[in-house]
């Protein structure tokens, strides 16, 4: 496998035209995150593009809101650079210190920020693209308004490569809001974590984000969330953590983290800490964000699968016999719940040892038994990651009248077939 | 084109429930649009189900048949218009709102459902459906959907588009596919969704949307500027967005839209004023008392002419009245009005006014503009007499327009479409080898074009099969 | 297409006035029958454009032509929003004039129709016959037996009509009413045709109201029915007839400060006679006598107070009529006068000013469809928890009240001079 790093548009477009012609596999790279947790299946590429030199933000443009960056930016890179400017990127995949716009792009990539924001597919105003044919294209427009033909550039986001590579995106910033404030609440259990925040969706309030992690989550780094101030082991009555970003202007953010405060007080042993401090809001995320490697930490392998649900299903998994309460130890198979509360994505993780086979087997067993209980309360499996994802169950085909088209389409831009998706 | 015995006699048997109707009234009733061309169908449908428009659509494509599915026909562009004659077929009659989950916030619709009605469904809940196109009381959220309609909210709020979470489509051959409330999370549903929000009717058939809704804002508070000079509209949403505040509306008119609706409507406008300035900002009550503040200090800043902060109801009604009221003052101040929905990078408005006015003059004709100054959006109308010689210039302005708008990077449509009446300015925006990638797309769907035929891509002999079919 | 010859009587139908239409189809979402029918060809935009192709020769003002004309309401809703201001009523009423040049009604339809427009509303002594016809018909058990045994088309009729046992009001009872106190002004009383018959008691409260409020009451002799129901069902000469009879008998106008109607269909009718006459020698007489057309609460309404003592404790809301609302663009007023009422409790209804499917004499021909409308009506005034039904004019309280009656329900329906003779507590039978 031949890898190769261009450093323009122009020249991507040049080596998937010759790919083309010569019938080369071509595959193409970001910042190689998604790797990590989702090893490539198939035949391997014969060139692999390496989009990781072009990564400059070219321009932030202050009077049109927008940035114009290339293929590969790093996601925080344009983050800092917006905020610079007054400005405010939301997309926040929890890989962002490594993860690329290209990168994000490709697979539609979201974080906490989804439930009041969106995530990638809603901040692309327009793509630059080369197509396997060797010509570039552009995409969308440099305004969110304009509905000339399709909307291709929400057609190419969460593709891969199937059709194009991406080597370039005006992204669109809003204005930096002019408060934010990041809270703690910890509860005594996940369904109570999970009430709250049905309730401050019920409440009429949209929070920048509200993740919700078990008592799993906290305790592969416990240290660090108690430096907070959050309980200590071995309390059982803090067993499940609210972290949720509240942003506005400070009339608002005061009255949504009052109103907050005051459905916490109604639930028993419910504890709220306002993060004050810009750094340790900005650590408090960090450490949400670091969650799944600290999760994967010394675990011979495992795997956690994405699913979703309407918001006010998600205790559907859980029920009688399965209470949403990880096991006490955590070997040999670590059992892991956390979610993006409020929009209704929840993440199973389980952490295997193949030493406890027994162990393992019957964790593997429930959370297919939850995934399971959550497909009938009308959920959907998204997506399963890791190196044991297999033992989580398929993913649900699209169906064959979708897949097709997109078949024929891809056929129509790619026709000798080349492109590793 | 002729829909035989034997296919007519099929469709009555699928839509059983439903109607048909081949009327010579019927026929002309289902041949316009807002447009006032008219194409004469051959026959009209309206089925009540998802599978009889699934029926539909396959008998129909297996007599090539072309098919143009039609909601409350308000588009300004064509899009509902059977221009080679065929199946109208209307989604009117599927018109339930199926379930809201409130604790969710999401709607499942049927698609001909009235936009205003969904918002009279949602309200008990506290809740609403954001885009607001000005025709929402009678357009249906498949229309919305298909052009993926806008409306003054959307600056905050976001076009329809953003609120698509799950579609149930049928696909030309007649296939049916439903992502559920879910798809939007997913790929390839989000593609699918991605692609049909704004297609015009050209790729499926919307039989269920899965729509997301938002809470009522606990208060709202609408605040109206004068300007010396037009420049300081740009000035102002400027000063507003560096300040870091989205307000739930920024719309704008120029002096002589001023002066029109002042004529009829003896509101008492400034008739000196360049321009206006309408700002309304949604919240909790602590926020809105905030922001509203902060818009205040930002207007002084920019040293407008006159603020005024609307401290009622009513005063809140009358100023959004007086946009509402721009469509058709601006109507009757002509024999014709020729509108057209440009879109400017929201940092080149001035400069877009600018230039626009400059191109009237130039033409010799009267224009005004308004719009959606926060996102660029400007509706610009060239007022006309039914003269054969201004009606020629005005489409040389038009053209001329769409070439200064997208010289300045912008965009020939922002909510309208391309229809049938932009199709020759859609290569303009995007350039051949988009076109052609929107092609492929719509090839794979669509193959032969049977869906909606001649609409958004110029296709040859469309000048010819126009002139046969057409009635006005 | 090949163009068929135009039809006869197309030039009642006017190009200039189609072409206002645009198509924009704002008034899809305020026209009743498109709301209950979901098809074009019952809405405004629809019903213009079938008119446009008649009126180019591309269609026939043929039976189907007639039915998506005389389905429509007239209530004029979508003048109200209609953005470019089509002045639709006035182009059904002159499709529906070209629709009586062609059609044949039923055999004994017609003679029917005629019977009663030609021969009995314009004669108030032949309609006083009617009123005593109707009361000894009630008196003596005939009518109670007539509701029990009719059936179909009949019973629905029958079951429209009001308890007829207070004798008719006509205006040959009465030449002129004194004021009460000191005389503010003068005025002439519109009369009317079937409502004094069926619904008496409004006209004695419309008397005695603008006695209270001080004005001298004057009631034109020779003056006849407006002529409304004539236009809305395509007899435009009949209509015309009618209008020059009631120009001669308010010429007399001129003394008196306006001329009052308290029934809104009359009110729009009485208003449109320059338009009716347009073009003819009497169409500068219709301008000067419209604009002293003034309906009950419209002329009261500026006086925006209620004579001194006069209060009434009830919860009240108020149903627009068509004509009132869209004709003639009076909504404040009415609701004014209630509110200013002391001990009122004012309700307002979700879609006050939507159709209670009376519509002149629609219930009669469309009873299924006129009944759904009355069901929503009835369904959104309930929901109010008033206890009063306030209208203003005879076909919706007509309507309303046998809707009350089928529903069993105890609101009372009540014209808008009822309630202020009941807050003033004026006897309304002197």
């Amino acid at each position: 496998m031949q890898v190769v790093q261009p450093t323009t548009p122009d020249e991507v477009a040049e080596l998937l035209g010759s790919a083309q012609a010569k019938g080369t596999r071509v595959g193409v790279r970001g910042g190689g995150t998604l790797e990590q947790i989702l090893p490539a299946e198939g035949t391997a590429p014969e060139l692999l593009l390496d989009l990781s030199r072009m990564n400059r933000i070219t321009s932030i443009e202050r009077g049109n809101l927008l940035a114009r960056v290339e293929a590969g930016a790093v996601t925080a890179a344009v983050q800092a650079a917006a905020e610079a400017e007054g400005l405010f990127y939301p997309p926040d995949p929890t890989s962002l210190e490594t993860c690329t716009i290209g990168g994000n792009i490709a697979c539609a990539a979201s974080g906490p920020h989804q439930l009041k924001y969106g995530g990638t597919r809603d901040f692309v105003l327009g793509l630059e693209v080369a197509l396997p044919s060797g010509k570039p294209v552009r995409t969308g427009a440099d305004m969110q308004k304009s509905v000339a033909g399709y909307d291709m550039t929400r057609f190419l986001i969460g593709s891969g490569a199937r059709f194009g590579v991406v080597t370039g995106a005006v992204l669109r910033l809003l204005p930096k809001p002019q408060r934010r404030r990041t809270l703690l609440c910890s509860l005594t259990t996940f369904s109570a974590g999970a009430s709250i925040a049905l309730a401050v969706m019920k409440g009429g309030m949209t929070p920048a984000a509200m993740e919700l992690l078990d008592l799993r989550c906290l305790e592969v780094d416990r240290d660090a969330w108690t430096s907070f101030g959050l309980p200590n082991r071995p309390t059982v009555e803090a067993e499940s953590l609210l972290l949720i970003e509240l942003d506005g202007v400070e009339a608002s953010v005061n009255r949504q983290r009052a109103q907050i405060e005051q459905l916490c007080a109604d639930q028993a042993k419910a504890m709220v800490l306002i993060l004050t401090d810009p750094e340790k809001a900005r650590r408090a995320w960090e450490l949400r964000r670091r969650l799944l490697p600290r999760l994967m930490a010394g675990m011979p392998t495992w795997a956690m699968a994405v699913a979703a649900v309407v918001p006010e299903k998600l205790l559907a998994p859980f029920s009688s016999d399965e209470p949403p309460v990880a096991p006490i130890s955590d070997r040999p198979a670590r059992v892991a719940c956390f979610a993006h509360a409020g929009t209704g994505m929840l993440h199973l993780f389980v952490g295997i040892d193949p030493a406890g086979e027994r162990e393992c087997d019957e964790a593997l067993a429930s959370s297919r038994r939850m995934l399971h209980r959550l497909r009938g309360a009308g959920g959907t499996l998204l997506r399963t990651y890791g190196p044991a994802r297999h033992l989580l169950g398929e993913e649900e085909a699209p169906a064959s009248a979708l897949m097709e088209r997109l078949a024929a389409i891809q056929q129509s831009f790619d026709p000798k077939g080349v492109m590793v998706p | 084109m002729r829909i035989s015995p034997a296919l007519r006699q099929k469709i009555r048997q699928i839509v059983f429930d439903g109607k048909v109707l081949s009327e010579p009234g019927d026929l002309y009733c289902y041949s316009y649009d807002a447009t006032r061309m008219s194409f004469l169908p051959d026959l009209v449908v309206e089925p009540t189900s998802a599978r009889q428009v699934a029926d539909v659509v396959r008998a129909a494509k297996e007599e090539g048949v072309p098919v143009v599915p039609r909601g409350a026909a308000t588009c300004t562009t064509g899009g509902p218009l059977p221009v080679s004659g065929g199946i109208v077929l209307s989604l009117t009659l599927m018109n339930r709102i199926l379930r809201i989950f409130p604790d969710s916030r999401l709607a499942i619709v049927e698609p001909g459902v009235v936009n205003g009605d969904l918002q009279a469904a949602a309200q008990p809940y506290g809740l609403f459906f954001p885009p607001d196109p000005s025709s929402f009381r009678v357009s249906t959220l498949g229309g919305n959907i298909a052009e993926c309609a806008g409306g003054p909210r959307c600056l905050k709020y976001g076009v329809t588009k953003d609120f698509v979470q799950g579609l149930e489509v049928v696909f030309p051959d007649g296939r049916l596919l439903d992502t559920g409330p879910l798809g939007y999370l997913r790929w390839p549903e989000s593609a699918l969704i991605g692609l049909m929000v704004g297609s015009e009717g050209t790729l499926g058939i919307v039989t269920k949307a899965y729509l997301k809704l938002h809470p009522i804002p606990p208060a709202r508070r609408s605040l109206a500027a004068t300007m010396f000079r037009i420049e300081q509209v740009g000035e102002a949403v400027n000063e507003i967005f560096s300040a870091g505040l989205v307000p739930a509306k920024l719309e704008f008119m120029d002096g002589f839209a001023m002066r029109l609706v002042d004529d009829f409507y003896k509101v008492g406008l400034d008739r000196e004023a360049a321009a206006l300035l309408l700002i309304e900002v949604d919240g909790d009550k602590e926020g809105v008392e905030e922001e509203a503040a902060q818009i205040e200090a930002v207007c002084q800043k920019v040293r407008v002419k006159k603020l005024q902060i609307a401290r009622s109801i009513e005063e809140e009604e009358l100023l959004w009245r007086m946009r509402g009221m721009l469509s058709p003052t601006v109507s009757r101040a002509a024999d014709i009005k020729i509108n057209e929905d440009v879109v400017v990078p929201r940092g080149k408005v001035a400069e877009a006014l600018r230039l626009i006015e400059e191109l009237a003059r130039r033409h010799g004709l009267r224009v005004v503009n308004y719009g959606h100054a926060g996102d660029g959006n400007l509706h610009t109308s060239f007022l006309v007499d039914d003269d054969p010689e201004q009606k020629r210039r005005a489409e040389e302005a038009v053209s001329e327009l769409f070439r200064v708008v997208l010289r300045l990077g912008g965009s020939v449509t922002g909510e309208h479409g391309i229809g049938l009446t932009k199709v020759k300015f859609l290569a303009w925006e995007i350039g051949e080898e988009g076109t052609a990638a929107m092609r492929k797309v719509r090839d794979a769907f669509n193959p032969q074009a049977l869906m909606n035929p001649y609409k958004i891509f110029l296709e040859s002999g469309a000048e010819a099969i126009q002139g046969d079919k057409r009635l006005a | 297409m090949a163009e068929k010859p135009a039809a006869r009587g197309v030039e009642l139908l006017d190009k200039g006035k189609i072409d206002t239409c645009v198509q924009c189809g704002m008034c899809l979402s305020s026209c009743p029958t498109y709301r209950e029918l979901g098809v074009e060809m019952d809405s405004p935009r629809g019903r213009i454009f079938l008119m446009k192709s008649v009126q180019e020769g591309r269609l026939q003002p043929d039976d189907l032509f007639a039915r998506h004309m005389y389905l429509c309401l007239d209530c004029r809703a979508c003048e109200t929003v209609c953005p470019t201001g089509v002045p639709f009523g006035s182009l059904v009423e002159a499709a529906r004039a070209v629709v009586e040049h062609h059609r044949r009604l039923p055999i004994l339809a017609r003679p029917a129709r005629d019977l009663a427009f030609t021969w009995l509303l314009p004669y108030p002594d032949r309609l006083r016959l009617l009123g005593t016809i109707l009361r000894l018909a009630q008196r003596s058990g005939l009518l109670a037996i007539a509701r029990l045994f009719s059936f179909g088309r009949l019973r629905g009729w029958l079951a429209l009509l009001p308890d007829v046992s207070a004798s008719p009001f006509l205006p040959g009872d009465v030449t002129s009413i004194r004021p009460i106190g000191s005389p503010r002004g003068r005025v002439a009383l519109f009369w009317g045709c079937v409502a004094p018959v069926l619904l008496p008691n409004v006209q004695r409260a419309t008397v005695a109201v603008l006695a209270r409020y001080g004005y001298e009451v004057v009631v034109p002799e020779g003056q006849s029915c407006c002529g409304a129901l004539h236009l809305h069902n395509g007899l435009r000469e009949d209509a015309q007839a009618l209008a020059r009879r009631n120009l001669t008998a308010f010429d007399e106008g001129a003394r008196t400060e306006a001329v009052i109607v308290n029934a809104a269909g009359c009110g729009a009718a009485l208003k449109g006679y320059p338009e009716l006459l347009r073009g003819t020698a009497e169409e500068g007489r219709a301008e000067r006598f419209r604009a002293a057309v003034k309906d009950f609460a419209e002329f009261l309404g500026a006086a925006k107070e209620v004579p001194e003592g006069g209060r009434l404790k009830t919860t009240v809301t108020y149903q627009d009529p068509c004509h009132l609302a869209h004709g003639q663009r009076v909504t404040s007023e009415p609701r004014q006068l209630l509110k200013s009422i002391p001990g009122i409790e004012f309700k307002e209804m979700r879609d006050a000013d939507r159709c209670c499917g009376s519509a002149g004499i629609y219930n009669l021909l469309n009873p299924e469809l006129s009944q759904r409308f009355l069901k929503s009506k009835l369904d959104h005034a309930v929901h109010t928890g008033a206890k009063i039904i306030v209208t203003a004019n005879p076909g919706c309280q007509l309507q309303l009240q046998a809707g009350i009656r089928q529903a069993g329900l105890s609101t009372e329906v009540v014209h808008l001079a009822e309630l202020l003779a009941r807050a003033c507590e004026l006897d309304a039978g002197n």
